[in-house]
């Protein structure tokens, strides 16, 4: 119980972002690029950020409405196994204003991000340039590697 | 195939302890990428954040806040609260929460739940919160953006 509370707690975030970058098509997937914080870390919660959150990226893109989020689906690779631990997850469930204020919360692991990827399967509410961010939560080697 | 082991818990964290509120002030709309630091806090420095909540003036939250000398400021509007995202520093290397959307950590987004931190050391004369969206602001000038912390 004690390791399922400490694993809450969030010690570091950030977030990286991919942006589409053809006219968004339905089947199209993106993957996310390597960060150096980030292949270091244990990472335990992960989030979709949507223009409801923040409007404008760090680097100046537009953020993704919250009514596109339920148009993409995301896969996470772990790193060494490659085991894709999390296949095709709608983007809804990773957005907490969609989802009762719940973040989703995993057993601490390394994650390859550049062979994570999202795929769209309803371009509706997706424009050329929106950009997807997501936001991690993580700790930097204060668990065992998984 | 969608999997089902994820383990959906709550990020929330009671409201016991200590907190309290860092208004950081606007005097006009802050340029794009412009760092606004927060005031120092010699409690936040010295304690454990537990968790960190924004406010805004949009629906039931505050619309008006104290500032120094009783000064009574407009609380910034839900609308331009997501303009901005927020830094957390220890020193200029060490940045455990980077960019943090405020937009994510506002109560009513997240339906009353709150993020769980356990964040020491922080120094907040070095920790900031910046501006990413050109859009125009609704929010009359001088506003507040009031940070909840909870240590």
């Amino acid at each position: 119980m004690s390791n399922i509370i400490a694993n809450l707690a969030i010690y570091n975030s950030l977030i990286v972002e991919a942006k589409i970058n053809r006219t968004p098509q339905n089947g199209d997937s993106y993957t996310f690029d390597f960060n150096s914080t980030l292949a270091k870390a244990q990472i335990y919660g992960i989030e979709l950020i949507t223009a409801e959150q923040l409007s404008a990226s760090p680097s100046g893109n537009t953020v993704i409405a919250q009514n596109a989020a339920n148009g993409l689906i995301f896969t996470f690779t772990q790193y060494k196994t490659e085991l894709q631990f999390t296949q095709d997850m709608p983007g809804t469930r990773l957005v907490p204003s969609l989802y009762q204020g719940i973040t989703p919360i995993w057993k601490p692991r390394k994650i390859s991000l550049e062979k994570s990827f999202f795929q769209i399967t309803d371009n509706t509410n997706l424009n050329l340039n929106d950009t997807v961010l997501l936001q991690f939560f993580f700790e930097l080697d204060r668990t065992k590697e998984i | 195939m969608i999997n089902v082991f994820l383990n959906n818990s709550l990020l929330y964290v009671p409201t016991g302890g200590n907190s309290l509120i860092i208004p950081v002030y606007l005097n006009a709309a802050p340029p794009v990428g412009k760092k606004v630091l927060l005031p120092q806090t010699q409690v936040i420095d010295e304690g454990c954040i537990k968790s960190i909540e924004s406010i805004t003036s949009t629906g039931t939250e505050l619309s008006i806040i104290n500032y120094f000398n009783s000064q009574a400021v407009n609380v910034i509007r839900e609308n331009d609260l997501i303009k901005f995202s927020l830094t957390l520093k220890i020193d200029d290397n060490i940045q455990p929460v980077q960019q943090l959307p405020l937009g994510s950590i506002n109560s009513d987004k997240r339906k009353g739940k709150k993020l769980a931190f356990m964040l020491k050391n922080i120094n907040t004369r070095k920790s900031f919160i910046q501006r990413h969206d050109s859009g125009a602001f609704t929010t009359l000038f001088p506003c507040v953006v009031p940070l909840i912390f909870y240590y």
